[in-house]
């Protein structure tokens, strides 16, 4: 198989929400972290990186978690105050108990 | 057609969309697997929303099977399943007020339009519902009728049980979970 390339753009918010992750343990979001981290010194709005077949570790769930985001916050950025606040004070909001399996909702299957 | 995106998916929405209990479970649940994407749509809509490309409709029905799943998963699984008949219905008491807030949360945003149908329309509407599929859960027949009733052309939710609607009755349904 050849290479893979998949281009993400990324907005600088996207990076601070991406940069805790990181830290010494290898895992498998730590390539992706440290692509973050070497691009917080851009002063554009966005990056972009260019996976290879060499980065298979980058797990798919932190492609579609960073590219998630990114279309929350460009979303939430483009709304007036209000709606930005109700934004804030209400998703996510609802924390459930430790044992919430999605299994136990009753619309699972 | 008004469009959202989803990760690497473009997913088109018509411009009456009712919200089901799904969608708001996962937008206000962090635990919940599609969390995030149901954040991502909830503040694509409210764009959509606010540019006047779309309108979002609720039903007390909906708070209400919300808050009777949160009952459920605030307790967690193995506590709930052993209340006994009157120990969860005094669950349900307390979790009244909260109840009434999180409606309140929507209603006072001035955001949503909430659905208020008169029941005789509802019963009416309920046959054209569950005639063609019988098998229609009685939850997802009310807001089908609800959705009905009040013009919806999109009903946002990833209940599979919506995926067999009678293609008669005009509405379609768009997922917004992974699976």
């Amino acid at each position: 198989m050849g290479p893979r390339e998949d281009s993400y753009t990324m907005s600088r918010h996207t990076f601070g929400f991406l940069y805790p992750l990181g830290g010494s343990a290898p895992n498998p979001t730590r390539r992706y972290v440290r692509f973050a981290a070497s691009n917080t010194e851009i002063t554009s709005v966005s990056g972009t990186y260019t996976r290879t077949s060499d980065d298979r570790a980058i797990p798919e769930d932190a492609a579609e978690a960073a590219l998630l985001e990114m279309q929350y916050n460009e979303a939430w950025a483009a709304l007036p105050p209000h709606y930005r606040e109700w934004l804030d004070e209400t998703a996510g909001t609802i924390e459930v108990d430790s044992e919430f399996d999605a299994a136990d909702l009753p619309y699972a299957e | 057609m008004p469009k959202v995106q989803l990760g690497r998916k473009t997913l088109l929405v018509g411009q009456c969309l009712f919200l089901d209990t799904s969608f708001l479970v996962s937008y206000r649940v962090p635990q919940e697997s599609d969390h995030a994407r149901a954040k991502a749509m909830m503040a694509q809509f409210l764009r959509l929303q606010q540019k006047g490309q779309v309108e979002l409709w609720l039903s007390p029905i909906v708070f209400g099977e919300t808050w009777w799943a949160m009952a459920q998963l605030l307790h967690g699984r193995s506590r709930w399943e052993a209340l006994n008949p009157d120990d969860r219905k005094a669950v349900f008491r307390q979790h009244q007020s909260a109840l009434e807030a999180m409606t309140q949360e929507f209603t006072d945003s001035g955001l949503f339009q909430i659905a208020a149908v008169e029941s005789d329309d509802i019963a009416q509407t309920l046959a054209l519902v569950v005639q063609p599929r019988p098998s229609l859960l009685p939850w997802d027949a009310y807001h089908t009728a609800v959705a009905e009733r009040i013009g919806a052309d999109t009903i946002v939710s990833k209940d599979r049980d919506f995926r067999d609607l009678d293609p008669a009755l005009g509405i379609r349904v768009v997922s917004f979970g992974k699976t």
